[in-house]
C-alpha cells in the first residue's frame, strides 16, 4: 500500500474515533440528565413542588413528557446546532449563559499557555547540557511547579503582589492588569510539566550522531540548541500536549475561583449549587469537544509529520 | 550469557542508598500516618472546638499555626484534615486501581472485539479528565465526598487500565508463560500465577504517587465547593476559608497550603525513590 493510502485511512479512523467519542460522551450526559427522576420538577419549582398541576407543566414545556427516544434524538440534534436547551433556574437559553462566559475563559487559558510554553523553552534552551548541579536544581523548581495547588499560589499571590504591594488587583476581570495573577497562577504547573518534558527530550536529542554532525560544522552551542534542536523537541512535546490540556482545564475552574472571574469554570459551579443541571452539562461538553479536537488535532499533526506511526496505525 | 552477566550484576553491587531528602520525606509520611490514624496524638485540640474571644490570632506558642476566624485552631484543623484530604485520594486511587486491574487485564486477555470495546472506554473515559467527570456527577448526584471520590477514582481508570493492559499482553506472549502452558497449567492458573502479578505490581508504585496528584485533585475541588463541605476541615476547603480572610491574615492560608505541597512532595520523592530502586533490581 502506498504511504499516502495509508495516511488517508489513518487519518479517517482518527476522525471517525473522534466523532464515536463525541457521540459516546453526549449520550452519556444525555442518560445522566434524563435517567434521575423527580430531579428536574423539583429543582424548578422549589417549594411549590406539590401544588397540583404544575409538575405536569414543568414536564410538557421541558419536553419530557415525549417517548424518550424522541427527546434523544431531539438533543443530539440540539447539540449538532449548538443548542444545549433551557436552564432549569435562570428562565434562558443555556447556550445564551455559557456562551457569553466562553470568551473570557479562552482568553486566560490562551494567555497561559503561551506564557508557559515561553517559560519552557527558555528554560530548556538555557538549560540544556547544564552540569548535574543546576539540572538537580531545575528538577527539583520542576516538580514543585507541578505540586503547588494552584488555589494555593493564586492566594499567595493576592496576598503578596495585591494586598502587600498593591501591583495588580486581586480579584476582577478588567483589563490586562486584572489577567497578569490568574494567567501567572494557571502558567506555572503547565510550565513545569513541559520543561520536565522538554529537557528529558534535549537530552535525548543531543546523544544522536547528527548532533556532531552540527556541532563539527561549527554551530555555536546556543545555536544548536535554539535552532536545530528545537523542531524535534517540540514535535515529540506535541504529543504530551494531553496531560497539558488535563492540567489547564482543571486549573482553569480553580483559578476562575480564586480570583472572582466570570468563566466556564464559575458558570459550572454556580450551576452545581443551584443544582442547574443543563448548564454544568453544557460547560462539561463544550471542554470536552475542544480536549478530544484538540488531541485529535495533535495525533493528526503526528500522523502527518511522522511516516512511522502510519505503519502502526494498522496493527 | 556470560557476556550479559556482569551488567546484571551492576545495580545489585551499588544499590541505590535513600538520600537524606528520602528519609526526611519517609519520617514526614510516618507522622502523616499517625495523624490518620489518631490525630488526638499530634494535635491537642479538637478541629472544631471553637473559641470566639482568641479568634485571628497570629501563630505563636499556644496556637502553632493561628487560629481563624471562628477561633479554631488551624493546627489541629490541618492535622485531622488528613483524614479527608489523604483518605479520599487514597480511596480515588484505590478504585482507580481496581478498574484498572479488571479491565486492563479483560482487554488483555479477551478477543479482539472485547479488547476493541474496552479500548473505546478507555477513550472516552479519558476525555472527561478529573475535574470535568468531578463537576460532571456533581451535576447529577449532588457535591460531596462520594461523588467527588467517584469521579476521580474514575477518571485514573483509562491510563492504570491501558498500562496493564499493555504489561498482560507482553507477559502472555513471553518464554515463561509459554513454559507453564507446555508444563499443562490451565489458563486460570497461568493468570493467577504470572500475568495478574507481573503486571500489576509495576502499576502499584505509580499509584501510590498517583495518590500525591490525587491530593491536589481533591483539595482543588473542595476548595471551589466540591467536596464534603462544612465544617470538614478538608484542606482545600481550609483554603477557602481562608481566602475569605486573606486581606488581614495569612495563617489561615499559609499552612494548610503547605501542607498539601509538603504532603504531595513526600509522596512524590518516596514513590520516585522506590520506583529507581525496583527498576534497578530488575534492568
Amino acid at each position: 500500500m502506498t504511504s499516502g493510502l495509508q495516511l488517508l485511512r489513518g487519518v479517517a479512523r482518527r476522525l471517525a474515533g473522534a466523532v464515536l467519542l463525541l457521540w459516546a460522551a453526549a449520550t452519556l450526559t444525555f442518560v445522566g440528565l434524563r435517567a434521575l427522576p423527580g430531579s428536574v420538577e423539583s429543582v424548578v419549582l422549589g417549594v411549590h413542588l406539590n401544588d397540583p398541576g404544575l409538575a405536569e407543566q414543568v414536564r410538557s414545556s421541558l419536553g419530557l413528557d415525549r417517548p424518550f427516544l424522541v427527546q434523544y434524538g431531539d438533543y443530539l440534534l440540539g447539540l449538532l446546532r449548538g443548542d444545549f436547551g433551557r436552564s432549569y433556574v435562570l428562565n434562558a437559553d443555556v447556550t445564551d449563559v455559557v456562551g457569553a462566559q466562553l470568551l473570557p475563559t479562552l482568553g486566560l487559558a490562551a494567555a497561559s499557555v503561551v506564557l508557559a510554553g515561553a517559560l519552557a523553552w527558555l528554560i530548556a534552551v538555557l538549560s540544556a547540557g547544564a552540569g548535574p548541579g543546576t539540572e538537580r536544581v531545575l528538577h527539583v523548581l520542576e516538580l514543585l511547579a507541578i505540586c503547588l495547588p494552584t488555589f494555593w499560589v493564586g492566594s499567595l499571590l493576592q496576598l503578596g503582589l495585591s494586598f502587600h504591594l498593591q501591583w495588580f488587583p486581586s480579584v476582577g476581570a478588567d483589563g490586562f492588569s486584572s489577567l497578569v495573577l490568574p494567567m501567572i497562577t494557571l502558567a506555572l504547573p503547565i510550565a513545569g510539566l513541559l520543561s520536565q518534558y522538554m529537557r528529558e527530550e534535549i537530552a535525548l536529542t543531543l546523544r544522536q550522531p547528527w548532533v556532531l554532525t552540527v556541532r563539527s560544522r561549527g554551530a555555536s552551542g546556543f545555536r544548536l540548541r535554539s535552532v536545530h534542536l528545537m523542531p524535534h523537541v517540540a514535535i515529540s512535546t506535541l504529543t504530551v500536549a494531553g496531560n497539558t490540556l488535563g492540567l489547564l482545564i482543571g486549573g482553569a475552574v480553580i483559578v476562575e475561583s480564586v480570583f472572582g472571574r466570570p468563566g466556564l469554570g464559575r458558570v459550572a459551579l454556580d450551576a452545581v449549587t443551584d443544582s442547574d443541571a443543563p448548564v454544568t452539562v453544557a460547560v462539561v461538553l463544550i471542554i470536552t469537544t475542544a480536549y478530544v479536537l484538540i488531541t485529535t488535532a495533535i495525533d493528526l499533526a503526528a500522523l502527518i509529520i511522522d511516516p512511522r506511526l502510519r505503519q502502526e496505525a494498522h496493527g | 550469557m556470560s557476556e550479559i552477566a556482569p551488567a546484571r550484576q551492576a545495580p545489585r553491587t551499588r544499590p541505590s542508598r535513600p538520600t537524606a531528602g528520602v528519609l526526611v520525606a519517609g519520617l514526614y509520611l510516618l507522622i502523616v500516618l499517625a495523624a490518620l490514624i489518631h490525630p488526638g496524638l499530634v494535635a491537642a485540640s479538637g478541629p472544631n472546638d471553637t473559641d470566639p474571644i482568641s479568634n485571628l490570632l497570629a501563630p505563636g506558642a499556644d496556637h502553632w499555626f493561628g487560629t481563624d476566624e471562628l477561633g479554631r485552631d488551624v493546627y489541629a484543623r490541618v492535622i485531622y484534615g488528613a483524614r479527608y484530604s489523604v483518605v479520599i485520594a487514597f480511596l480515588a486511587v484505590a478504585l482507580g486501581l481496581f478498574g484498572g486491574v479488571v479491565l486492563g487485564l479483560t482487554a488483555a486477555l479477551s478477543g479482539r472485539v472485547v479488547d476493541e470495546g474496552l479500548s473505546r472506554v478507555f477513550d472516552l473515559l479519558s476525555a472527561f479528565p478529573s475535574v470535568l467527570m468531578a463537576l460532571l456527577f456533581s451535576a447529577f448526584f449532588g457535591p460531596g465526598t462520594v461523588s467527588l471520590t467517584t469521579a476521580i477514582g474514575l477518571a485514573l481508570i483509562p491510563s492504570l487500565a491501558r498500562i496493564i493492559r499493555r504489561q498482560a499482553i507482553a507477559i502472555r506472549g513471553s518464554d515463561y508463560v509459554l513454559a507453564s502452558r507446555t508444563l499443562g497449567h490451565r489458563p486460570w492458573t497461568i493468570v493467577v500465577r504470572h500475568i495478574f502479578p507481573n503486571a500489576v505490581s509495576p502499576v502499584l508504585l505509580l499509584a501510590t504517587i498517583e495518590v500525591g496528584t490525587s491530593i491536589l485533585t481533591v483539595s482543588g475541588l473542595s476548595f471551589v465547593g466540591l467536596g464534603p463541605g462544612k465544617p470538614a476541615p478538608e484542606w482545600g476547603s481550609l483554603l477557602a476559608d481562608g481566602q475569605a480572610v486573606i486581606s488581614y491574615a495569612w495563617w489561615p492560608t499559609v499552612f494548610p497550603g503547605l501542607a498539601i505541597v509538603v504532603t504531595i512532595f513526600a509522596i512524590t520523592t518516596v514513590g520516585r525513590y522506590l520506583q529507581r530502586r525496583v527498576q534497578g533490581r530488575h534492568s
